[in-house]
Parts: C-alpha cells; structure tokens; sequence
C-alpha cells in the first residue's frame, strides 16, 4: 500500500566502480533516518576479536577528530543528539564492525542532507583515525577497560541480562574463537594499546560489506556520499551462525537471586517466517499457550516469552520460582510437544495476526526497516515486504505443526535462585543430539 | 456519534508538525487524537492513581497507610477481567503499567483498531471482577515482586523509605508481602469504584481511522456512565522527612557493591507548570549527570575501585522532584568521596563557575521528543499519560522551542538550593 501510494520506495543498487551493493529506503514516513556500514574483517583469533571489541567501544568514545568523550558528545548532540554507534558482531563467516548512525530528519528543526553528509564525514574520520593525537590513545582505552570492567560487574547484578548473555555462550559454545562474555570482562587485564592499533590496521584494509540508509534524501544523493567517503572499498559476503551439532551442556550457575531464570534453546528446520509465528504462538501474544499454561493455569511465572533470533536459534525463555524450576520445564516441553500434534485455533489467529503486524511495521518504523532488510542481506534472500505478507496470511495448522515438529532441543540454562536450593541430585547433563 | 471540530482544541505541534485534536466530554473525560496515514494504530487509557498514592478513602476500607500496590493490584485485576482473548481475537494486542503517579492501560492493532478500542473502553469502565480470578492473580503478583531481586531496585526502593516517612511510595508500586496479601476482592473492587472516575481519565489514539470516528467510539462507551465527584487521593507530600536519617545500608542478594544518590527537591511552591518542569529537570539530570560521570572517570582512572556507569533517573511526584544517580563500587569510603565531588561540581553549577553546553542539551532534548512522534504506540501513551497528569505533551515542544537559558539557571538556583540529599550503601 505504501509503495504503490510512492510512500515507501526501496532501491538496491551497486555501487559502480567497486560493486558493493546498498540498499535505500526512501520515506518521509519517520521523523528520524538510519544509515549504517557494515565492515566485514574475516576470521580473527579470539585475542584480536577482543582487541576489535576495545576499540569499537573506543570509537564510541573518540578519535583523533574529537579525542575526548565530551568534546564528541557536544559535537553530536548539536547534531540533535545524532546517536553514531560502533559495534563489535560475529557470525560463522568471521567479525563485522557495524557503523550505525541515527539523526534527526525532520523538517521543522531544519536538518535533512547536509546531516547526511556530515555523519557519513564523521564515521569515515573515526574509522580512519580512531586514535587521539596526544597519547596515541592511551587514555582512551583506558576509559573503555573501565567501562568494561563496569558493564561486567553490572551485568552479573542484573540476573535477566547475565542469564541470557551465558546462555548464548553455551549455545554457540562450538563456534571457534567467539567472544564470550568471560572473554570480553577480561579484557582489561589482556588487551593493549598494541594489540587494538594492530587489529585496527585490519580495520583499516576491511572491505565493506553492505549499507543501508532509510530517510528523506533520494538514492543518488545516499549513493553519491557513499561513494565520495567509502568509494574504496570492495564487497563481502557473509553468513549467520548455524547451530552446532553435537553436545551441548546442560548447565546452571547461581546462586544470585530469588527467581530461577530459565533458557531453553532450539534449533529448527522450518522457514523464518514459520519460526516467527510459532514463537507467536507458543510465547508471544498475550493469550499465547505458554502465558495461558505456565502463568496463568499454574502460576509458575510472572513472565515466559518464545522468540526466534536471526541466527536460526529459537528460544524459550522464563523467570520462575525456584520450586517450579522443574515442573516449568517440563511443561514447556510438554506445550512444544502438544503443537506438534495439535493446535488451538484461537491462539493460532492471534499469532498470525500479531506476525502479520510485525510484518506491516517494517513499513513504520526505520529499525524494524533496517533489520529486516541487513537480515535478507546476510542470508542472501531477497528482500520482499509483501512477500513476507503473503506467507504469513497462508500459514495455517499444518504451518504449525509442521513448525513445532521441527524444533530440537539443544541448550538447556538455569540460573537459580537464592531463596530455594536446587533439586536434589542435580548435576551437570550432557545430552547426545 | 459524531463530535464537532468547533467543540474540540485543536493544537498543531510545532516541531513534529502533527496536529492533535483534543475534546472534553461532559463527564470530564479527556480524549485525544492524532491523525496518521499509518496501517497500525495505537490507543491508550490513563488516570491519575498510582504507586505512590497513599490514601484511597473507600467507606469501611481504611487504606492509609496499610496498602501499598494496590493501584498495581486494581490494574492487574482489571486487565485480566479485560477479556485478553477478545483482544486477541481482533488481532491487537494489549497491555498495562502502573507507574508511581498513575496506571496506564493500552493497545495497538490493525485494522479492526476501532473494536478493540471499544473493548478498552469497556475494560476500564465496565471491568469483570472475577472472585476465581482474585487468588491467581495475587500469586503473580507475588511471583512478580519476587523477579525484581536485581540490587539497584532493592536500592531505589531503600531510597524511597527515606525519603519519604510515610504511605505508599516508600515501599513500591507492586507493595511488599504483607500488603499484598491483605488485599480482599471486595476491597479491589472498593478502590475501582472510588478511584476510576470518567472525570480523571485520559484517552489518546494515533490512528489511521479518524479523529472524529475514535472520539465517537469512546463517547459511546461512556454512555450512561455517571461522572461522579472526582476522587480524593492523599499525596505523600506532607509525609516528607523534615529531618532524620539520611543513608542507609542494605544488603542484597548479590555481592555487588552500590551507592545510590538522590536529591529531592519540593517544587510545589514555584509555580512551573509541569510541561517546563519536565524540561527544566530532564536538562539538570543531564547536567548533574554529566558531571557526576566525568569525576567517576577520573576516580577510575586512577584506580580507585569504581564499576560501571551511572543510572540516573527523574522523577516528579505530587509536587517533588527526585533525581537519584546510582554507581556501582567497591568501597562505601570511595563512594562518599565521590559524592562529595558531585556537591562541589553541583556548587560550582550553582556559581556559574564551570562551562556547560546549554545549547547542545537543548537540541538533545529535541531529538528525544521527536522520536516520541515516530512510534504511534509511545505517542498515544505519552499523550493520555500528560493529559492524566493535568497537561499537554505539546506544551513541552513549545517549551523546548521557547527555552529561556537564564529562567532554566534560576530554577536550577531555586532547586539546587533547597535541595535535600539522601542516600543507600548496598553491599
């Protein structure tokens, strides 16, 4: 609807001379346009990884244009608080430094292309030169070690987050040299000003990988900055992580509160599109079969959700009390196991009308615009909004089922509470998948 | 039924450009509504009657200061009398919160926006109780309070009891224990009739359907509801320590050391309407904030045992404003001196004596307000959550065009003055 009103007009277009692809949405829709560069660094060793990690929080701190964190953030917020963020990510094909830039784009406070240009000026500086002139950025780094060290010990006091981020650990646990959350609060003690201007020189020579601008100003113009700023660099491809097939633990850490916090995760041979909506089901909407179970028929949670990430892991998550620990547990299994034969109906419409929501805010709002299409873009699928419409509306029982049947089982995380003990002759399991 | 433009007030916002039509039913009810091309539409509910509301002056039910959460009891009982699975079946979805000064309820959905905004209507005015319903939800709630274990809640909760001598806000918006299981059905349903009025409520949509087509569909739901005399919630302001303690040491359930600082300041007595309030206090967090950040970081720098960054966070109850800043560290010793550099930098604010970028925070706070504007869902909350509390959320934009450098230096010179400070040791 939007792209036939000339609403909403999506162009990809190669980049002449070096043949990296961008993608452009153009759109008066939001007040706020996104533009983000994605580099692409190949495969690194586990110390370079956390090298890369330290100065991509450096860059958000600095660089050699604005080499202290208060002279950059005056610079950005009389940008209207532009949010240009750098970003350490892995997949199986190696580490990326993802670019990513925010600002205003509304009329009324008068900015619009001569931003654009600025910010994309702004990005290529720091990447370029993301060391001050004085110390070399001595202290720089040795603001981000203290950040580090901060954000780790705040992490293990906000037991939701610290739950999730090693329950991803163990998930990915086959993939060589991932940055873990141990690797990266050790990063302090392990990296120095040597190790992150070498790995910066990586940086340097990256090519890139893919762009994508969602805003006001025409592909032309988004093209043309593009290629005045980055016009030297040549295309990757990548791909996401794949699951492991093999063992993975069953594992538990605590104690450090009063709710057992629980992750299970899946693998799933069914599409994207099915595993989205089946997580709808099972954990989304507020009727779904989860909330009606656990919550509401058994009490055993305030909050349970399902959810399917972009790198093919489907996860269910809870926070229970610690006497419902098991019996939780095996009633999820037991609702999964239920949907690969059966389904109720009501629930099912629901699900496909909230995915069918999801679906449609791609068109409104430029996050959920940028990672639908950097997702079509990793996978190498093309990037079709009304296409994904159409599967959902045809999902039906048999989506369904066929979904739920191809779910497995393969990372099983507890963090427990302080208030009850574990079950009684708990151990550490190892399952044969 | 159709409400005439000539009755409505019509404001267009200067900034964002999007016009918001705003009607006052006879029964006092406050709608408000934007117009937008888009495909999902949000509306939301909201009333004055929160956490931190002590006294609900039911007949036989005497409640202050003995019930706290039960504005979070009364919305969760609500909600799931609310009939979830009619939501479902309209392809919306639903959800609610009650913060310290009022409780929220609100929806999206797709094209049958309009039913499902009927069935909001009918959740607040015609609520289910269900006595089968009453026991389920209070072991939620339970299990809820139970969730909330991390160490800067237990502070901030900590922080709240000192400040505060007496009534709900010192314990928290879900209550402690022992109130929540005090709670019976017919006193949920006591407090619904006394607290949810028409004349304190706040409807806004940002919807494709139009304005005149919302507003018809909640006057329809209020239709044959009476009025009544508006409620009479006791605020806590005359509850405030005069004098006492002011730290406190807790310990929580993780080793994790913090301290948490909060400067309270009594805001009744300056006549600032709450749309500059909002501004003025947003922009001397960030400053009190900034400054704070900076000396931790030299503290760190040089070794001095200090984790993480700050939280900090504002807050505008009945007539006080609370801006707390919490910082995770090893040492009570480090954390004191710390603070004591906060004063000396809020002094030096006070004297003009250190530069600070007025400007650039000006246009921080302008991108922040725009972006409420992108997401129809955080604006139509946004709006009835202004409205409940007595204003305008436009106003603020034009506060933020009209901003005054040396008005904002006196109020930070009225606050910073009168300032009372408290704070929590964890760990």
């Amino acid at each position: 609807m939007w792209e036939e009103a000339g609403m909403f007009s999506h162009e990809k277009r190669p980049l002449s001379y070096n043949g990296v692809y961008i993608d452009c949405v153009r759109t008066d829709r939001f007040r706020f346009a996104s533009f983000s560069l994605t580099f692409f660094l190949g495969e690194l060793d586990f110390k370079k990884r956390q090298a890369l990690y330290a100065l991509s929080r450096m860059m958000e701190n600095g660089s050699r244009e604005y080499p202290t964190p208060e002279s950059l953030d005056i610079a950005l917020s009389m940008l209207y608080d532009a949010e240009i963020s750098f970003t350490f990510t892995e997949s199986e094909s190696g580490v990326f430094l993802h670019a990513e830039a925010d600002f205003a784009d509304t009329p009324s406070v008068g900015v619009g292309e001569g931003l654009l240009w600025r910010i994309l000026s702004h990005v290529k500086n720091t990447v370029g030169s993301p060391f001050p002139e004085a110390d070399g950025g001595e202290a720089l780094l040795s603001r981000v070690k203290e950040e580090i060290r901060g954000d780790s010990s705040a992490l293990i006091s906000d037991h939701d987050s610290y739950a999730y981020s090693i329950y991803k650990d163990k998930v990915y646990s086959h993939v060589a040299d991932r940055l873990t959350t141990e690797g990266i609060r050790n990063i302090p003690d392990e990296v120095s000003l040597f190790d992150v201007v070498s790995v910066h020189r990586t940086v340097a020579g990256a090519p890139l990988c893919y762009a994508f601008y969602v805003g006001r100003s025409s592909a032309d113009t988004v093209c043309g900055h593009v290629k005045e700023f980055f016009g030297d660099f040549s295309p990757a491809r990548v791909t996401p992580f794949s699951l492991g097939r093999g063992y993975l633990l069953r594992d538990r850490e605590g104690p450090v509160g009063t709710s057992t916090r629980m992750h299970l995760g899946f693998s799933y041979s069914c599409t994207d599109v099915e595993a989205n909506v089946l997580a709808q089901y099972l954990g989304g909407v507020p009727i779904s079969r989860f909330f009606t179970e656990l919550r509401e028929r058994n009490r055993y949670c305030y909050s349970v959700y399902a959810e399917r990430s972009s790198m093919g892991l489907f996860t269910v998550g809870a926070t229970v009390g610690a006497k419902y620990e098991e019996k939780a547990r095996a009633l999820i299994l037991d609702v999964i196991d239920e949907a690969c034969y059966d389904c109720t109906q009501a629930v099912l419409f629901a699900a496909r009308d909230a995915s069918l929501i999801a679906a449609r805010y791609i068109y409104e709002n430029r996050r959920a615009c940028e990672r639908f299409f950097f997702s079509a873009f990793v996978k190498g699928e093309r990037a079709d909004i009304e296409e994904r419409i159409r599967q959902i509306r045809s999902f039906n029982r048999d989506s369904l089922m066929r979904a739920a049947r191809s779910l497995t089982l393969r990372a099983d995380y507890v963090l427990f509470g302080k208030g009850d003990p574990p079950p009684k002759g708990y151990s550490k399991e190892v399952w044969r998948l | 039924l159709i409400i005439k433009e000539s009755d409505m007030i019509i404001t267009d916002d200067p900034l964002s450009g999007e016009r918001v039509y705003e009607y006052i039913h006879k029964s006092g009810t406050r709608m408000l509504a934007v117009d937008t091309d888009t495909s999902i539409s949000a509306a939301a509910v909201s009333l004055p009657f929160g956490g931190g509301i002590s006294g609900v002056d039911v007949e036989g039910f005497r409640t202050f200061p003995a019930f706290p959460g039960i504005a979070h009891f009364a919305e969760h009982m609500i909600f799931t009398g609310g009939r979830l699975d009619r939501f479902c079946a309209l392809g919306a979805d639903a959800n609610a919160e009650t913060s310290m000064t009022g409780t929220t309820y609100y929806i999206t959905a797709g094209d049958k926006f309009l039913y499902a905004l009927g069935d909001l209507s009918n959740m607040v005015f015609n609520p289910k109780f269900s006595k089968g319903e009453f026991e389920k939800e209070r072991e939620i709630i339970l299990r809820e309070r139970s969730d909330d274990d991390d160490v800067f809640t237990e502070g901030r909760r900590a922080l709240l009891s000192l400040i505060y001598q007496r009534g709900s806000i010192r314990r928290d918006i879900i209550g402690d224990v022992k109130s929540i299981k005090k709670v019976t059905p017919e006193f949920i349903r006591g407090v619904y009739n006394y607290a949810y009025r028409p004349g304190i409520m706040s409807f806004a949509s940002v919807s494709g359907v139009g304005h005149s087509q919302v507003m018809g569909m909640i006057d329809a739901a209020i239709f044959g509801t009476q009025a009544g005399s508006a409620p009479k919630f006791n605020t806590i302001k005359s509850k405030k320590r005069e004098s006492g303690e002011r730290i406190k040491r807790i310990k929580p359930f993780s080793d994790i050391g913090m301290m948490l600082c909060g400067f309270a300041f009594d805001v009744s007595s300056l006549g600032t309407s709450y749309a500059r309030l909002q501004v003025y206090t947003s922009m001397l967090e960030s400053m009190l904030f900034d400054r704070t950040e900076y000396i931790a970081r030299t503290f760190k720098e040089r070794g001095r045992g200090i984790h993480g960054g700050f939280r900090s966070d504002t807050e505008i109850f009945c007539g006080d404003v609370v801006i707390s800043a919490a910082l995770y560290c090893d040492s009570p010793d480090v954390c004191a001196e710390l603070f004591g550099g906060i004063f000396e930098e809020a002094r030096k604010l006070h004297s003009r004596e250190i530069f600070t970028n007025v400007e650039a925070k000006r246009r921080s706070l302008i991108a922040d307000y725009l972006s409420v504007f992108d997401s129809p869902s955080d604006l139509a909350l946004t709006l009835s959550e202004y409205s409940a509390a007595g204003s305008r959320f436009t106003d603020v934009g034009r506060e933020l065009i009209d901003f005054d450098e040396r008005e904002f230096f006196d109020f930070a010179d009225a606050l910073l003055a009168g300032a009372e400070v408290y704070f929590v040791l964890a760990g």
